[in-house]
């Protein structure tokens, strides 16, 4: 019995990262979004590299250039009101909106899941007084508490990535929680107890890997909500300062010559939505796969 | 009266409700007096003198202890005194009043309209289960969640208000009592950019409950005893399976509470959010105080409504245990 219970919990890595690939190329979602996440970060990884106009994130250094440009060859999507290519700025555009998501998301993951896991596995006076502090940081809308935020720092896309990371931690404290609770008490937990494990240790070794699908999949979707709001901020100009090439603000730019040329604003919007999709299929995907139980259909 | 778990478990979550507000309060005063950048030196900018500052700072009455600051503001609140606008020189309540009612009534609007559409799309999807149909609904429903309001609202000025077509008004809000024909075209373009955005929430949620129900063994056994087939439907799909969005109706009012700021900005509605942003422009920290609490406390008040509701409706939900 309890050689089966062991090889049920741990079936050897390379068998599971094999069942794990199978089924992860095998469900549409999850691959659709994999493929369009991957070409969204190659591309504002390596194509900045392959743009030379240094106008892209310098506006001053071509203020007398022709404006307004049709898409041409040489200016593929156009040029903006600075005679800047949007084809250019949407590429380089994608750095910064992909990582403010990626980090806000990953700094919402370093501070939830550590208090997710101590309170999820502490439960009594703890959890009660931290929980109440969540529910209360949670009361703010999360477009809010970054405005709040910001308003007190100054703007710029690092403290963008603070407030939306900040807004985002109390949620995924309490998704990693609840994960917590339902496992806490489980034989190879109580098993570790009985040895005389320290808390540390099966906080770690014991419940960690097995709360990781929960983690993976409100990391991934976290991810596009964070790039949602991330580029509201800088769309009502709290967040990526100009000149930088950011989603948002390209859009908040275009917004006000969008009469005479409405192209500005569709490309960073599709570039947005794009991402944005690429993180939710992504997301709900792994959820499918990781995650029988809280699969949506 | 007799006193049942609902009625313990009521009080409970009220009272949380009251600390949640007080905790609301410290972080919203926290953040505008106690972090980096107090109040003067943002009004006066970050070069303006020492002695300017410290003046400014007396008659702000800057110079008390921020608990002496924290308890005045608060017992101002019980009071009905919420503090002077510094750039409007009025009470902060007389400004945010008004621009509360605009907003709920957009919130109100969009509800209906969300509430209409996404159950009967998320009624029509559960019951095409995996045909076309069903495909195309959630895909458009995927695209209206990953669209921010600031791209589909401009899209939708763009298209209705502009060039192409100039049917709607571009921006504005005028009130019912100017017309109902000049109210409901102003309202038009901002509830349809709200509507895509949080249909898609209640259609999947209403799919995937109806989906449910049509599986159960009571709705198996009414169509096998003869009960025509709309009849199981309205009494007993539809009733079953429609309680949880409900709680996603309530949920995502408290939501768009919250984010109208966006919304607000691209109409050119003066309602909370776009106060929101004013404060913020300019450095009126009380009235930005206020503004806050207020929408925080909206927000809050949806998600007890919503859990309320929820266990009003369902009577299968025990409020015995923890958890």
């Amino acid at each position: 019995m309890s050689v089966e219970t062991e090889s049920y919990r741990n079936p050897s890595i390379s068998t599971r990262l094999g069942t794990f690939a199978r089924e992860f190329l095998t469900n549409p979602v999850a691959a659709s979004g994999a493929f369009i996440v991957l070409s969204a970060i190659l591309v504002s990884v390596f194509g900045p590299y392959l743009v030379t106009d240094p106008t892209v994130t310098d506006p001053a250094s071509r203020f007398a250039a022709p404006s307004f440009l049709d898409p041409s060859s040489s200016f593929l999507l156009g040029a903006d009101q600075y005679g800047r290519d949007i084809l250019a700025r949407v590429i380089v555009g994608g750095r910064s909106t992909i990582l403010l998501g990626v980090s806000a998301s990953a700094l919402g993951l370093a501070l939830g899941v550590p208090i997710g896991l101590l309170t999820g596995y502490l439960g009594g006076k703890v959890d009660e007084v931290v929980m109440r502090l969540m529910d209360a940081l949670m009361s703010f809308p999360s477009l809010l508490l970054g405005l709040l935020i910001l308003t007190t720092l100054s703007s710029s896309i690092w403290n963008a990535i603070l407030a939306v990371g900040i807004a985002y931690f109390p949620r995924i404290a309490r998704v990693v929680r609840s994960s917590t609770i339902s496992v806490k008490n489980e034989e190879y937990v109580k098993a570790a107890e009985a040895r005389g494990e320290s808390t540390v240790s099966i906080i770690f070794r014991e419940i960690l890997p097995n709360v990781t699908s929960a983690i993976i999949v409100e990391g991934t979707i976290r991810v596009g909500f964070a790039m949602l709001v991330g580029s509201s901020l800088s769309f009502l100009g709290l967040g990526a300062q100009p000149p930088a090439p950011d989603w948002g603000y390209m859009v908040a730019q275009a917004r006000v010559t969008v009469y005479q040329s409405p192209y500005f604003l569709l490309w960073p919007s599709l570039a947005l939505a794009y991402t944005v999709t690429g993180f939710n299929l992504l997301g709900d995907g792994l959820r499918d796969i990781l995650d029988p139980q809280t699969r949506s259909d | 009266m007799k006193i049942t778990d609902f009625h313990l478990y009521l009080l409970k979550r009220l009272s949380y409700l009251v600390l949640t507000m007080f905790l609301v309060s410290a972080i919203v005063f926290a953040s505008t007096i106690i972090l980096p950048g107090n109040a003067a030196v943002l009004i006066l900018g970050r070069s303006a003198d020492e002695n300017s500052v410290a003046a400014l700072e007396k008659k702000l009455g800057l110079d008390q202890p921020w608990y002496e600051q924290y308890f005045d503001w608060v017992g101002g609140l019980f009071t009905g005194d919420a503090g002077t606008s510094l750039v409007r020189q009025e009470p902060v309540i007389d400004i945010v009043v008004p621009r509360l009612f605009t907003s709920l009534q957009l919130a109100v609007f969009t509800l209906l309209v969300v509430m209409v559409i996404g159950i009967s799309a998320g009624v029509l999807s559960a019951l095409k289960r995996d045909t076309i149909v069903d495909r195309i609904i959630s895909g458009v429903a995927y695209v209206g969640v990953s669209l921010p309001e600031f791209v589909t609202g401009t899209l939708l000025i763009l298209l209705l208000a502009g060039p192409v077509f100039n049917v709607f008004p571009a921006s504005g809000f005028v009130p019912l009592s100017e017309g109902i024909v000049p109210y409901l075209s102003h309202m038009i373009l901002p509830v349809a950019t709200l509507t895509l955005l949080i249909t898609a929430y209640v259609l999947r949620q209403t799919r995937t409950e109806i989906i449910e129900v049509l599986q159960s063994d009571y709705v198996r056994t009414a169509r096998l005893k003869g009960v025509s087939r709309r009849r199981v439907l309205y009494k007993h799909v539809l009733r079953n399976g429609l309680l949880p969005t409900i709680t996603v109706l309530a949920l995502n009012f408290g939501w768009m509470m919250g984010s109208l700021v966006v919304v607000e900005e691209i109409f050119a509605i003066s309602g909370l959010g776009r106060l929101v942003v004013f404060a913020i422009q300019n450095r009126d920290l009380p009235l930005l105080q206020f503004v806050v609490l207020v929408i925080a406390g909206a927000y809050a008040f949806a998600n007890l409504g919503a859990d309320l509701l929820y266990g009003y409706l369902d009577p299968r939900i025990s409020y015995g245990g923890e958890e």
